[in-house]
């Protein structure tokens, strides 16, 4: 029973560790090509808000999974 | 703004003292049965009929359990509140925009400007189904920060529970498999068995069709799933951390600069989700037939030659 919530929260902290990484380097990429060529700021922020989102959904997928994992230890 | 902070801070100070003067202060740090956390799904308000769910929020219970839950009640809601809107902004349109036709135009115009950088003039016909899944996603997603909703049993925001989010998501799925059907004929199926521009060496065709297909198959349906759980999972768990962090932060109006997170993340999934689906219909209208294979060799060529010339 116990084991569960330990499964929870281990899937929510690695998902969030993966995501997060992933979303700060993609971040950190959209920061410097925005300083590399201003004009094109609009369609960079765009495009790196799509790109962050498919990062993100990862993280969410972990919340999902750890979610129906504490609701099997209750 | 200053002033405002101060204001801000000293009723809340206000708030406290009379709190602790009249012995109702709240116990901290709160137990966990003190903190109202959010259904993950809405809990039926009236059964139609089928058998009643055994408890509020459990597993997916499309067919046996047929009733009217609160998020339906508040998808309504949002529904009335778009129609009425499209109905007055377009019942005595004007030459000369006044000041509520002139939101609505403005409204709409940064819609089908956006359309028309993410894919040309040949999407904007796509405008009904972008803007509503948009507008309905965004009221949605901002309904949830609002004090008491997803806390009393009559009020529960629609993108917070993942039935809504699903429909939503098959919405979208079908029209865009059904836009690229209407402009590929049945060439639009050849998308997942073929893969032209990888033929180059001797049975790279093959594997791809046996390897990369089905992978390509299951990307497509897992289009639904990641839709409908990256809304649902952040509207849900803003929500949750909303009601946490009132719980936690003592002083009331701490959580306001967490209500103004929610709604910049209720913006942006708002977003995502209606450009996904505008991005998934544009993949879905382009040609996967022979013709941008032939377009390509000649594109190259192009590009060669100018390279030849700069040389």
């Amino acid at each position: 029973m116990s084991l569960a919530w330990l499964g929870a929260g281990i899937a929510i902290g690695f998902g969030a560790l993966g995501a997060g990484l992933g979303i700060g380097i993609a971040g950190s990429k959209v920061a410097e090509a925005t300083g590399r060529n201003p004009d094109a700021a609009n369609a960079i922020r765009t495009n790196g808000i799509i790109i962050v989102v498919f990062a993100e959904s990862l993280g969410i997928f972990s919340f999902v999974i750890a979610f129906l994992l504490q609701g099997k230890a209750l | 703004m200053r002033q405002v902070i101060g204001i801000v801070l000293l009723l809340n100070a206000v708030a406290v003292i009379g709190a602790a003067l009249t012995g109702n202060l709240p116990n901290w740090p709160p137990a966990q049965a003190d903190i109202h956390v959010a259904e993950q799904a809405g809990t039926p308000l009236i059964h139609l009929g089928g058998e009643e769910a055994p408890s509020a929020g459990g597993v997916i219970s499309i067919w046996n359990d047929i009733s009217i839950s609160n998020s339906i009640f508040t998808a309504w809601l949002v529904m009335a509140v778009l129609v009425v809107l499209g109905a007055v902004s377009s019942r005595a349109v004007s030459e000369v925009p006044g000041r509520f036709q002139g939101f609505i135009e403005l409204i709409v115009q940064a819609l089908v400007d956006f359309m028309k950088d993410a894919g040309g003039p040949a999407v904007v016909r796509f405008l009904p189904l972008f803007g509503s899944l948009f507008l309905f996603a965004l009221l949605s997603n901002w309904l949830s920060v609002i004090p008491l909703v997803g806390q009393i049993e009559l009020l529960h925001s629609p993108t917070a529970d993942y039935h809504t989010n699903l429909g939503l998501a098959l919405t979208g799925f079908v029209w865009y498999q059904w836009a690229g059907i209407q402009q590929n004929g049945l060439g639009y199926f050849t998308r997942w068995v073929t893969f032209p521009a990888f033929k180059e060496g001797p049975l790279v065709g093959v594997v791809m069709l046996v390897f990369v297909g089905p992978i390509e198959f299951f990307s497509e349906l897992f289009r639904i799933l990641t839709l409908t759980l990256r809304l649902w999972g952040n509207i849900w768990g803003g929500e949750i951390v909303l009601s946490v962090l009132s719980a936690l932060l003592f002083v009331p109006s701490f959580v306001l600069p967490f209500i103004g997170l929610e709604l910049f993340i209720g913006f942006i999934q708002a977003f995502v989700f209606a450009f996904l689906v505008l991005l998934y219909i544009i993949l879905a209208l382009e040609s996967h037939g022979g013709e941008e294979h032939a377009e390509h060799p000649e594109a190259s060529r192009a590009v060669q030659l100018e390279a030849a010339h700069a040389a």
